[in-house]
């Protein structure tokens, strides 16, 4: 069990709240600049928590995240550009608001939306993931190897928009996990004799790559006028109206919620099908459908609040079974092994102090995010303004700073860069960077699941038993093939109706 | 590009890259391979469907760098990958420095003394911030090579 004095010692820690609020503010900044991403900023600031203490890098980490959702909600509502994935949804209702003149109160609605959302999603974290920490005791070795699969498939299936060549993006990822030692034996795999590669590829340089580099590159545009951005005109009392329009329509923000957490669950799904989900069940739900993308609160509310709320739910399974439920998560995940935190039971008992400090700090870090908002929206507009090719050369420079502090490698900086134009390679051959990263994070988990299998079973004298006649595996199994089978079929529909 | 012929190219590679990864097995005690081994089977089959789909139902076309300036993307690449080489192998400060700059002055729109002098600046508190943190603050200190 955790000490919640422990707990609320490590949260009033004046560090630990410097170290977030400029976490958040650098998260609101990334997701406020249109091509920069919540993932892009974790990958880049992973780096730059290795010299703090654990649950502090953590909160960082988790904090540039829920910055980023508020902050792509931003370029959305100003200049008709989502700044991340997620916040497509919002420009629907948040331009056509700002372009009335309402600029101030569409900005305001997204940020009360936004912190809604948010806290609604680290209250399912705090509230489910204990018990699903539990479930996670009855799983074995086969389970271990089972799980992986299926979040691996899942993922690949999701991610990429194309089953197959995500499940061959994920193999990739997986090869590259057995690049170095092998962890049983000490046998030198896939190193071509060479001593750098001993040591295996280095996750967070891989990520660092797969994620910043090709979005670092896609910022290059050609030549032209900046999108018009909607004025904004600040005025005095617009807050307390927004807050007092928010409250009539709680019910937006209550079903937005509640489909973000159940979104963000499951693994793969993310931010950006849960907001469209959300903002096409409030229009569904609304008394006036027909006003939607007019410019109204609602139509604001119900993305903003639901891909918050998603940040919290995709962390459950992450936290508690290693399963990301989005990238950012998956990048996370990767974080919390870096840092020596392994997901499941033992999390939440051996860790625990670790695991509730993080939890509960979501909800200052919310906070800290409002008053941000509140105060420095002004600042954040000005992000909006920073030179294309001024972000792309920092992305960079930080990218090989960032590769080589982890362990002074130079090898860490060249798979890095490597990572980074196979990742630019892979997303513009639609395989996606996501499902690699995964099977990169996941590999050592699943090979340890099926080494430990392998022994278990043959001590047990059925080999294939051991790994199918399980009834956790077994449930485990047909989920895999239910999401392959799924997935295959609305691939196979979707072309057959762009065919017709 | 088609994406058939790009989809049928990619299967050919990752068919060459499993083959080129397999004889890399030979000589390992057999608990190390099993599990890359079963890897590289999947992969090869997954292979062979990308191509066989490719062959059988492939359309559409990939613009491999879509609303990117092809020459600016060719650009940004090289350098990106000549500073990470200079840094490493020759010298940090100068191989960041001088990328950096390179780099601003390829990209930026306008090519001014006053740019110049602006990005300049930029770069020297870039990574005067960059050096405060890393080595004053985390003690990771930059790798010293050929040069200072």
């Amino acid at each position: 069990m955790f000490d919640f004095s422990t707990v609320l010692s490590n949260l009033s820690d004046p560090v630990t709240l410097v170290l977030m609020a400029a976490s958040a503010s650098f998260g609101i900044v990334m997701g406020a600049v249109p091509g920069l991403s919540g993932t892009l900023g974790i990958a880049l600031l992973l780096p730059f928590t290795f010299g703090v203490e654990p649950h502090q890098a953590l909160l960082m980490l988790g904090s540039v995240y829920c910055g980023s959702e508020y902050g792509g909600s931003i370029p959305s509502i100003l200049i008709n550009t989502p700044g991340t994935a997620a916040a497509l949804c919002t420009t629907f209702d948040g331009h056509p608001m700002a372009m009335k003149g309402q600029a101030q109160k569409a900005l305001f609605t997204a940020l009360i939306a936004s912190i809604f959302g948010g806290l609604f999603g680290v209250t399912a974290l705090l509230f489910l993931s204990s018990p699903l920490a539990a479930v996670s005791m009855s799983f074995g070795a086969p389970e271990q190897f089972w799980l992986c699969v299926f979040a691996l498939t899942i993922i690949a299936s999701l991610s990429s928009g194309n089953v197959l060549k995500g499940i061959l993006g994920a193999l990739l990822g997986l090869l590259l996990s057995c690049v170095g030692m092998d962890p049983v034996t000490a046998a030198p795999r896939f190193t071509f004799n060479t001593m750098e590669l001993m040591g295996g590829v280095n996750v967070v340089p891989a990520l660092i790559g797969l994620f910043a580099i090709p979005q670092a590159l896609m910022l290059l545009r050609p030549a032209g006028a900046r999108p018009p951005m909607a004025p904004y005109v600040p005025a005095p009392g617009v807050l307390w109206e927004t807050i007092r329009d928010f409250c009539r329509r709680i019910w937006v923000a209550g079903l937005s919620g509640v489909i973000g957490v159940v979104v963000g669950i499951m693994p793969g799904a993310g931010g950006n099908i849960a907001t469209f989900v959300a903002y096409n069940e409030t229009r569904r739900f609304s008394r006036t459908p027909e006003k939607f993308g007019t410019g109204i609160m609602e139509g604001i509310m119900a993305p903003e609040v639901c891909n918050n709320a998603v940040v919290g739910g995709a962390q459950i399974p992450m936290l508690t079974l290693g399963i990301p439920g989005s990238a950012p998560a998956a990048v996370m995940l990767g974080a919390l092994m870096t840092h020596g935190l392994k997901p499941g039971f033992a999390l939440f008992t051996e860790q625990a102090d670790i695991v509730y400090t993080y939890s509960v700090g979501l909800i200052l870090s919310n906070l800290m995010i409002l008053l941000l908002g509140c105060f420095f929206v002004r600042l954040f507009v000005t992000a909006l303004k920073i030179p294309a090719h001024y972000l792309l050369v920092s992305i960079m420079a930080m990218s090989v700073v960032g590769a080589y502090s982890i362990n002074s490698s130079t090898m860490d900086v060249m798979s890095m860069l490597g990572c980074g134009i196979l990742g630019y390679l892979l997303i513009r051959a639609r395989f996606g960077v996501a499902p690699l990263a995964l099977g990169l994070i996941l590999g050592g988990t699943l090979e340890e699941g099926f080494k430990l299998s392998l022994h278990l079973g043959e001590a047990e004298g059925n080999v294939v038993a051991f790994f199918f006649s399980r009834p956790q595996s077994l449930a485990l199994i047909a989920l895999t093939a239910l999401s392959l089978i799924y997935s295959f079929w609305k691939e196979f529909s979707a072309r057959k109706r762009a065919a017709a | 590009m088609q994406e058939r012929t790009l989809d049928i190219c990619l299967g050919c590679a990752l068919l060459g890259l499993g083959a080129l990864l397999w004889t890399q097995l030979e000589g390992l005690p057999v608990e190390g391979v099993l599990f890359p081994a079963a890897l590289i089977c999947l992969l090869a089959a997954g292979s062979l469907a990308l191509i066989a789909r490719a062959l059988l139902c492939g359309s559409g076309v990939v613009d491999f760098f879509g609303e990117t300036p092809a020459r600016q993307w060719c650009m940004a690449t090289a350098l990106f990958a000549a500073q990470c080489i200079v840094a490493m192998y020759v010298s940090f400060r100068l191989g960041m420095g001088c990328g950096m700059l390179l780099m601003l002055f390829l990209l930026s729109p306008a090519r001014t003394g006053r740019s110049l002098a602006g990005n300049v600046l930029f770069v020297a508190a870039f990574l005067g911030a960059l050096e405060i943190f890393f080595c004053r603050i985390m003690r990771i200190y930059f790798p010293e090579n050929l040069l200072f």
